[in-house]
């Protein structure tokens, strides 16, 4: 029995241990200091580069870009998701089954087949690569996985609420902010950290659709065989830190709802 | 406040199709004010899908609804004077019991100390003052349940519309918030529409009601009424028991209740109707017992007699003579 309580601890932590060893190696380069231009051999113990996240321009003109893409996709997928889950779940459409079945596919598709056929799309409408077409990219693929976290979320929620709320006095635009809204409030903010991570984490799709501009995953996969600044392990952590940050509020809002 | 000379709720051939088929199939309905009127009917018969629309969370393809005397058939269910108690209460998971019962009022943006005030009271009225901050999801069924009268009861409805209310209650709890219901009801002073397939809640509660049968209305009237004299078998079956026996000279069927059956041993005297029946099933109900017997045409008669009844020992296979006055029961001429 102690043997095997002992194997089970060995196993989880060996588990676990796997699971963490590169977010922890992220955090601790992000305090060495290399001798030349990659940082991947541990050499000594700086602060210098926490003292200079942007020291590295180029890497941090696309961090940005990334934030505001991945910020601004977000938004677009938790918004038209969340009217898209409502639609389904509160009415009886016709065309349920198809519309659901057709929110699945691009999880199903593989990411290249995304990327190809959104290229071809954007070059037979002369649509000039950039900025814009990543956010089309993006929203389109977080949408998927926005409207099936709210969906999940509605269904849940009993729709007899709503009509209470209006039985109450209620218009039904009060009745969707006053009870709606903030019962669907931790499933809106899982779909938006959900949508955030998968667009500033996205490499094929905005290969294939960003034209002139420069991501922070593009940035990283064309700077690697020059080099690799240690910026990039400081700016890793702090999306590291805020989404555990983003996280810790959503389960806890999760609790008390 | 409310006109004497129109009904609190009138319902004029109303219909409802869902998918070609009727679940309301034309009714009409007259709520008196103050009435504890009920619709009393089995799953499917279209009981909750007419209370809905009197709400006005949908809408009839045929016919008109009136409250107060106005036609509301298309004013939207926030603008309709009539409040509900949902099945499973419906109570807002987020908010704490005095917010959820503030709701109605703060939408009706009356000043909130007139708001403290009637939330005070309606949870007085359901005897729940201290447990006012409390969430929903704290609250035992029995208490959702009086949040939810008290939810609805503070808007002052024209009538309040209850859709099984006490379905979710265990059997003591019901009992207990039955009573509740009829005294809340009696010192409101509200029109209550109950909508229920427990016969036994309808008979008690009620003032009038109506039975329903696959969308329409079969009949209506007092539970006595209902209960004694229904209109027909089905009718006679749904409120309970009944002993359907034919006519000797063909035609006719009457309907005897269970307890309007006594046992004996010796034959009828002349006031009196019998049978001679064999015992084949005794069944101890508490305060009752149900004895199933059958006469020797094989016509099956259920009575239900008292405990302290002189044939409380029967047992199986005796035989009997099963008696009823002879002007009891209702008779059908068919």
């Amino acid at each position: 029995m102690r043997m095997g309580n002992a194997l089970l601890m060995g196993v989880a932590a060996l588990a676990y241990g796997v699971l963490f060893a590169p977010i922890v190696v992220i955090v601790v380069f992000g305090f060495n200091a290399p001798l030349g231009r990659f940082n991947l051999i541990w050499q000594g113990f700086t602060l210098e580069n926490w003292l200079h996240p942007l020291r590295d321009a180029a890497l941090s003109q696309a961090f940005a870009t990334s934030l505001g893409l991945a910020l601004s996709a977000s938004a677009i997928a938790t918004v038209l998701g969340g009217l898209m889950a409502l639609a389904l779940t509160r009415h009886r459409l016709r065309a349920r089954s198809w519309i659901e079945m057709l929110l699945v596919l691009p999880l199903t598709s593989p990411e290249v087949v995304l990327a190809t056929s959104l290229l071809n799309l954007f070059v037979q409408t002369n649509l000039p690569r950039g900025f814009g077409t990543l956010l089309i990219a993006h929203s389109l693929f977080c949408l998927s996985y926005a409207a099936l976290t709210l969906k999940a979320r509605l269904v849940e929620m009993d729709g007899s609420l709503e009509e209470a709320a209006m039985d109450l006095g209620a218009r039904p635009l009060q009745a969707f902010r006053l009870v709606t809204l903030p019962l669907i409030a931790p499933g809106l903010l899982a779909a938006f950290l959900l949508s955030f991570s998968l667009s500033l984490d996205d490499y094929i799709i905005s290969l294939f659709t960003a034209g002139e501009t420069v991501t922070l995953p593009l940035y990283i996969a064309g700077a690697f065989q020059r080099e690799i600044s240690p910026q990039i392990h400081v700016l890793a952590t702090m999306v590291l830190m805020a989404s555990v940050a983003l996280l810790g509020l959503s389960v806890r809002s999760g609790r008390s709802a | 406040m409310i006109p004497a000379d129109f009904g609190v709720i009138e319902l004029e051939g109303v219909q409802r199709r869902f998918a070609g088929t009727a679940a309301v199939d034309g009714i009409d309905l007259a709520m008196a004010p103050g009435e504890f009127f009920s619709l009393l009917g089995p799953s499917g018969c279209g009981k909750t899908t007419t209370l809905r629309l009197i709400a006005g969370f949908d809408r009839p393809d045929a016919g008109a609804i009136r409250l107060l005397g106005q036609d509301v058939t298309d004013v939207p269910p926030h603008r309709r004077r009539v409040n509900t108690v949902f099945q499973h209460y419906a109570l807002f998971p987020h908010l704490s019991v005095w917010d959820n019962v503030a709701f109605g009022p703060r939408n009706r943006r009356l000043p909130e100390p007139e708001v403290r005030r009637r939330v005070g009271e309606a949870l007085e009225r359901v005897r729940l003052g201290e447990l006012a901050r409390r969430r929903p999801s704290q609250l035992s069924g029995g208490q959702q349940q009086r949040v939810a009268l008290a939810r609805a009861l503070v808007n002052e409805p024209a009538a309040l519309l209850l859709d099984e209310p006490l379905a979710a209650l265990d059997a003591g709890l019901r009992r207990t918030m039955q009573q509740e219901l009829k005294r809340i009801q009696r010192e409101a002073g509200i029109a209550f529409l109950l909508v229920t397939h427990d016969q036994d809640e309808a008979l008690a509660l009620s003032d009038r009601l109506a039975v329903m049968q696959s969308g329409r209305i079969a009949q209506y009237g007092s539970p006595r009424e209902v209960y004694d004299r229904p209109v027909n078998e089905w009718v006679a079956g749904f409120l309970g028991r009944a002993n359907l026996l034919a006519d000797p000279l063909g035609g006719g069927r009457t309907m005897l209740r269970p307890e309007q059956l006594t046992l004996r041993g010796e034959a009828p005297h002349a006031e009196q109707a019998g049978r001679r029946a064999r015992v084949v099933a005794v069944t101890f109900q508490g305060a009752t017992l149900q004895v199933v017997l059958r006469d020797g045409d094989g016509q099956e008669l259920v009575a239900r007699i008292g405990r302290q009844d002189p044939a409380a020992g029967v047992r199986i296979g005796e035989v009997l003579w099963v008696v009823w006055p002879v002007q009891a029961g209702h008779h059908w001429s068919s």
